[in-house]
């Protein structure tokens, strides 16, 4: 069996010009019993014409769900977001809600809320920058915090 | 980090015989600027006597109807027929798995739909199998495309 020892890869489509499709480009573990349920994810991203579709993937043990979540954005001149969205796949419920912001440095944030302070939530998040804008991009979450609010925390 | 150009992740029997599952990531990437609405008919090189199970998943974003893409199409090419598995779309996806068909020279067809293209990025990944004797390993490509108004054959 052939084993790719990296923490995370790339698949990349097509020419140059096509997507690129992210795999394990970061992992969340919830920080314990008592840490806000809403999780904030700061990206890579400020301004660059780019499109993303960001996936969430595991497990909330303390609330017996599993999480397969999605964020997509698009990330226009700096400080510009367009259509937003976050949406659950296929009846998952770890996660129950979720949106996208700006930071007050121009940043792309992610954030979502966990159905419980339970504990034990993992996921780890794969990304597609597969549009005519943005395509192949190497997007990265910088920092992530804990908070009782789906507010700003960048 | 790796950077890989399409993956395949293939799992024998236990008996290393020629029945499995094979995973095949990012095969191919459907992007377009066009507006309105309109069918993706995306020919594959499955053979209507190829005698290989698959599915064909589309993942991406959609921009012109802001939301991901989540949907699949499954079939079976085989004794001369496409025998079709079915498809689903989730709820929330910004692309339809619309339907699929034998083209005139005999190959399967998958058909998309998106009440808006514009600035669509669809990703797909195939995951293949058989049972029995059937092969299960051989890669599944996108031979053509057509993105146009028809619903019906295009091919």
């Amino acid at each position: 069996m052939a084993r790719i020892d990296t923490n995370s890869f790339d698949v990349l489509a097509g020419s140059s010009s096509n997507g690129v499709m992210k795999r394990g480009f970061y992992e969340y573990g919830s920080p314990g019993y008592s840490a806000g349920r809403f999780a904030h994810f700061k990206t890579n991203i400020i301004g660059g014409y780019i499109m993303s579709m960001v996936e969430a993937k595991g497990t909330h043990y303390g609330a017996s769900q599993f999480v397969h979540s999605r964020w997509n954005f698009y990330s226009y001149s700096t400080g510009v977001l367009y259509r937003t969205q976050f949406q659950n796949i296929g009846g998952a419920g770890g996660l129950t809600a979720g949106g996208v912001y700006v930071s007050s440095d121009n940043y792309v944030v992610l954030w979502c809320e966990l159905l419980s302070n339970a504990g034990d939530c993992n996921f780890t998040f794969n990304a597609v920058h597969p549009c005519p804008t943005g395509s192949r991009f190497g997007i990265q979450i910088t920092a992530h915090t804990n908070a009782t609010s789906s507010g700003s925390q960048y | 980090m790796a950077d890989l150009k399409g993956l395949d992740v293939t799992k024998n029997n236990s008996l290393g015989q020629s029945y499995g599952y094979n995973e095949q990531l990012a095969i191919y990437n459907h992007f377009t600027t066009a507006q309105g609405s309109a069918y993706i008919h995306l020919k594959t090189n499955q053979y209507k006597t190829y005698n290989q199970i698959t599915t064909i998943e589309g993942t991406g974003y959609n921009y012109g109807t802001g939301k991901p893409i989540k949907c699949r199409w499954s079939f079976y090419a085989y004794n001369n027929l496409l025998y079709d598995k079915g498809t689903t779309t989730d709820s929330s996806s910004g692309v339809d798995a619309h339907g699929m068909y034998l083209s005139s020279d005999g190959y399967a067809v998958i058909r998309a739909y998106a009440s808006s293209v514009y600035f669509l990025g669809l990703m797909l990944n195939a995951y293949t199998s058989g049972a029995g004797t059937h092969p299960f390993g051989g890669r599944v490509e996108i031979t053509a495309v057509a993105q146009n108004g028809t619903s019906g054959n295009h091919f």
